[in-house]
């Protein structure tokens, strides 16, 4: 039983942790049809086994889902740090950090944080710190999220899950101000359009200084 | 007193700088007012953009400006914005801020820069009785003490003491506005906080290696020289700092004040990020040399 409960989910039902809702709803049912009670008749020794495989894919099913839902709720608008952030499903080798995986997932932070911190010094590993960094951001704690991030991503810079989640944060923090006139990558005056070069510049004085001329001034004195 | 909040007034139009000048004036005659003749010499820009959002919460029949001569502009007059709710407020909170501020200094600075906090206590003292916001200066005098024992603890994380600078800004910011209105300056006033708290130790951070002063981001990076890809990530958390206050700036309500509401924008916006540009130089020593072309 306790055995089935640390089964990643997605193992179970044979699908990538990126896989869309609708991937994952395919792979329940063809699992689910494999399994069914239809198809093991009452005396088949094998019934038992069936039963218990039907549970652990309806389980991961649920589980999945439960994921999904929480993560869509707790993100809505605010960008989906967690929605895939377990990429490498071999990642987890220490059973203590699919259980803080599975606090972060059901967003109990407190709950991974102690599990976290329980881990001496010494055998802290790349996971421990990326892991660290995802609890630290739920606590807004960016400075300090983006220090146990990049201490993950230098220990194993070949770790896509780690690398995907760097460039999550650099995405969302690039993007800053592009929308406002005046930043750099967006040339769109606010007011006008994009028409105020030098030649516009040199136009508008000169129409400034006829302007002057009227009036018995002089604004630009060569003519 | 950091100097992190400011626009980037090329960018702005003509009458939003002048307007941005009238506040900067009308905050430094409400200083004179309130907090005693030499309390201005401490003004600084970041206290314009509290007055600025405040501005956004009394009557706009209150908002008016006049031409006046100051000591720093003897010749000349020059339009200031008649001192008002928002300019007083602003006057007197950033007094304790920085008595509070200044006190806590005395304790872990030279002896040069203990002597000139002490001759400034008087000031402030009676700036703090003048004033007499209490709710504000308990909060300072709390926060700011518990960042001095982060600071003496040599505390390996810079969000727990930024944070607690963010709680004093939030607080500052939400003084005496009700309903969901607080929450948003609440919220501003925090990330924004952080954000100077951060990078302050950001910009600090090779003095503060050289001095063996305390700095966040020297203990969390052992005291080793900080590489490019280092200064990239904490930019990064600035920026994502900066996301924050965007969130709250998107909710103040600025309804007719354009005027409040580019200037406000070009901070955020341009002003913020301009002023950790530092962090993209790798040469630059802590950004001494932007910070020459100022305002």
């Amino acid at each position: 039983m306790s055995d089935r409960l640390n089964k990643d989910p997605f193992e179970v039902l044979g699908v990538s942790r990126g896989a869309s809702d609708e991937e994952v709803k395919n792979a329940y049912r063809a699992l689910a049809r494999k399994y069914h009670p239809d198809n093991y008749e009452n005396d088949n020794p094998l019934k038992d086994l069936a039963n218990e495989k039907m549970q652990e894919i309806n389980q991961a099913y649920d589980q999945i889902q439960q994921m999904r839902a929480e993560n869509k709720d707790a993100y809505r608008g605010g960008g989906t740090y967690y929605e895939n952030y377990s990429g490498s499903s071999s990642g987890a080798k220490d059973p203590i950090y699919a259980e803080v995986r599975n606090d972060i997932n059901r967003r109990k932070f407190g709950d991974a944080e102690r599990k976290l911190l329980d881990i001496d010094f010494a055998s802290r590993v790349a996971e421990w710190h990326y892991l660290m960094s995802l609890v630290l951001m739920s606590r807004n704690n960016v400075g300090d999220a983006m220090r146990e991030l990049e201490i993950a991503c230098n220990m194993e810079p070949a770790n896509p899950e780690y690398q995907k989640a760097k460039e999550m944060f650099n995405t969302n923090a690039n993007g800053y101000g592009s929308t406002y006139y005046g930043s750099a990558g967006n040339t769109t005056y606010r007011r006008r359009n994009s028409t105020d070069d030098a030649c516009d510049c040199c136009a508008n004085l000169i129409c400034l200084d006829c302007l002057c001329e009227c009036m018995g001034g002089d604004l630009i004195a060569c003519c | 007193m950091f100097g992190y909040v400011k626009p980037v007034p090329a960018e702005l139009l003509v009458k939003e700088y002048e307007f941005y000048r009238a506040v900067y004036c009308g905050v430094c005659r409400s200083m004179k007012k309130h907090t005693g003749k030499l309390s201005n010499v401490l003004h600084s820009y970041d206290s314009v953009f509290l007055a600025l959002v405040r501005m956004l919460y009394i009557p706009d029949s209150e908002i008016g400006a006049g031409k006046h001569r100051c000591i720093a502009h003897p010749i000349k007059r020059k339009t200031m914005l008649n001192t008002n709710d928002a300019t007083d407020y602003t006057a007197k909170a950033f007094a304790i801020l920085t008595y509070y501020k200044v006190r806590d200094d005395i304790s872990d600075e030279r002896l040069a820069k203990r002597m000139a906090t002490a001759f400034l206590r008087p000031i402030f003292a009676s700036a703090k009785n003048k004033a007499a916001l209490k709710d504000i200066a308990a909060l300072c005098e709390e926060k700011l003490s518990a960042i001095t024992a982060l600071e003496k603890a040599k505390c390996k994380s810079v969000d727990e003491p930024a944070k607690l600078f963010g709680e004093i800004l939030g607080g500052i910011f939400a003084e005496g506005i009700d309903g969901d209105d607080k929450t948003i300056l609440y919220t501003l006033g925090f990330h924004l906080g952080k954000f100077i708290y951060a990078a302050d130790a950001a910009e600090d951070y090779e003095k503060d290696r050289a001095s063996g002063s305390y700095n966040p981001y020297v203990e969390m990076y052992g005291g080793a020289e900080l590489t490019d890809d280092n200064r990239a990530t904490i930019k990064c958390a600035l920026l994502l700092e900066c996301r924050k206050i965007e969130g709250a700036v998107n909710l103040l309500p600025f309804g007719t004040h354009a005027i409040i509401e580019n200037i406000i924008n070009n901070i955020i916006y341009l002003g913020l990020p301009k002023r950790i540009e530092f962090l993209d130089k790798s040469e630059c020593d802590g950004g001494k040399c932007e910070r020459k072309a100022e305002i």
